[in-house]
């Protein structure tokens, strides 16, 4: 009698376990956007080198993606020289052989700077920016539906200053960093104060436990 | 002899004229400039503003013959969304210290006169309520990801 009562408790702890097993819920990662993350569409920007970039570019990659302004002085360069720290220390993790900064398709992570601010960030401003921080950064840019055929997928907001004067006019802009996986599903999102342990042990994280899922 | 003696008098004289009298209760240390990536015409300043007297001081402006115009800002990160308030002053509170740093209170350097990279120095001038002021220099250094590195701070309650 106690031996069955033992074997029913224990099939029925088999049978819940079972179920929390198949409905798994969402493992406690900070900033994993799961189950069913937004899948990103086709979008149409200009990169650093005045060439298309779209989802094409983007495929096969993990991405991080930041969206500010050259102009910004102290959220953005202090979130660029993070993720340039970041960027390479996730490089060098991946590739020990490598020297730092290898070609991008080596190192399957690419750092994408979005400028929000088409008026002053033109191409050529946008090169001399992103490669300050790291040769291999991308920066985004083109007009604005370009750039909002982007950020209206991300679902990030901005603001220019409508009171701007001059050149000298501010940009209200997110502060997090958004990661999209290699089949372009928006993963993740980190969010500020950025540090490099935090961004790294985030990424780490959420990369393993999407490449555990598909 | 004559001649030197009522030269140097004259400069002094003169001197005094043209600056506001030094703010001998606020102490002005780490002043520095953020390196800006090339042909970025905006860069951000820190420094620690310490008042050593038992009367709140009240920052009004900032100038430096190095650039065209100065601010003093705040930045903020709201629901996500990073932006820079400019502040018309700022309060020093009695005995106490202010930091403008990263991510924080800033200074905003517009348009300098000519690049400014990594060891450079520029003056600058802080001017409080009182119609005295302080100057300091402040050497231009590369962002250290390190000092802003909060993951350190967060478990010291
Ligand atoms: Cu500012």
């Amino acid at each position: 009698m106690i031996t069955l009562a033992l074997l029913a408790a224990g099939a029925g702890f088999y049978i819940s376990l079972k179920q929390a097993q198949q409905q798994a819920p969402t493992p406690d990662i900070e900033g994993l956007f799961w189950p069913s993350p937004k899948q990103i569409y086709a979008f149409n920007t200009i990169d650093q080198h005045g060439k298309t970039f779209g989802l094409e570019q983007i495929r096969g990659l993990w991405s991080l993606v930041f969206f500010g302004y050259t102009h910004c002085p102290d959220i953005c360069p202090i979130t660029m020289a993070v993720l340039a720290d970041s960027y390479q220390q996730l490089v060098s993790a991946e590739n020990p052989a490598e020297n730092l900064g290898g070609n991008r398709a080596e190192n399957n992570i690419q750092i994408i700077f979005v400028s929000v601010d088409p008026e002053r960030d033109t191409t050529a401003t946008l090169a001399r920016y992103v490669s300050y921080f790291n040769k291999n950064f991308i920066g985004l840019g083109g007009t604005v539906d370009m750039i909002e055929s982007l950020t209206k997928q991300i679902g990030i907001a901005y603001y220019i200053d409508k009171k701007k004067t001059a050149d000298n006019y501010l940009v209200d802009h997110s502060a997090s960093i958004f990661l999209l996986d290699p089949k372009a599903r928006l993963v993740g999102k980190l969010s500020a104060p950025h540090a490099t342990k935090n961004i790294i042990e985030q990424f780490t994280r959420i990369k393993k436990f999407v490449n555990a899922q598909d | 002899m004559h001649k030197i003696k009522r030269l140097l008098i004259t400069s002094l004289l003169f001197s005094g004229i043209t600056c506001a009298a030094e703010n001998k209760n606020i102490r002005i240390t780490d002043a520095w400039i953020s390196e800006a990536p090339p042909t970025i015409s905006t860069l951000a300043a820190y420094a620690t503003l310490q008042n050593k007297s038992g009367k709140a001081v009240m920052l009004r402006s900032i100038a430096s013959p190095e650039f065209a115009h100065v601010e003093l800002h705040l930045s903020k990160i709201v629901a996500d969304l990073a932006r820079m308030e400019k502040q018309d002053s700022l309060l020093i509170p009695a005995n106490d210290s202010v930091a403008l740093s990263p991510g924080g209170y800033h200074l905003m350097l517009f348009n300098p006169k000519r690049p400014l990279t990594a060891g450079d120095t520029a003056t600058i001038i802080f001017t409080f309520a009182d119609d005295t002021s302080k100057t300091v220099t402040a050497t231009v250094k590369k962002r250290n990801t390190q000092a802003h590195d909060h993951s350190h701070h967060q478990h010291q309650h």
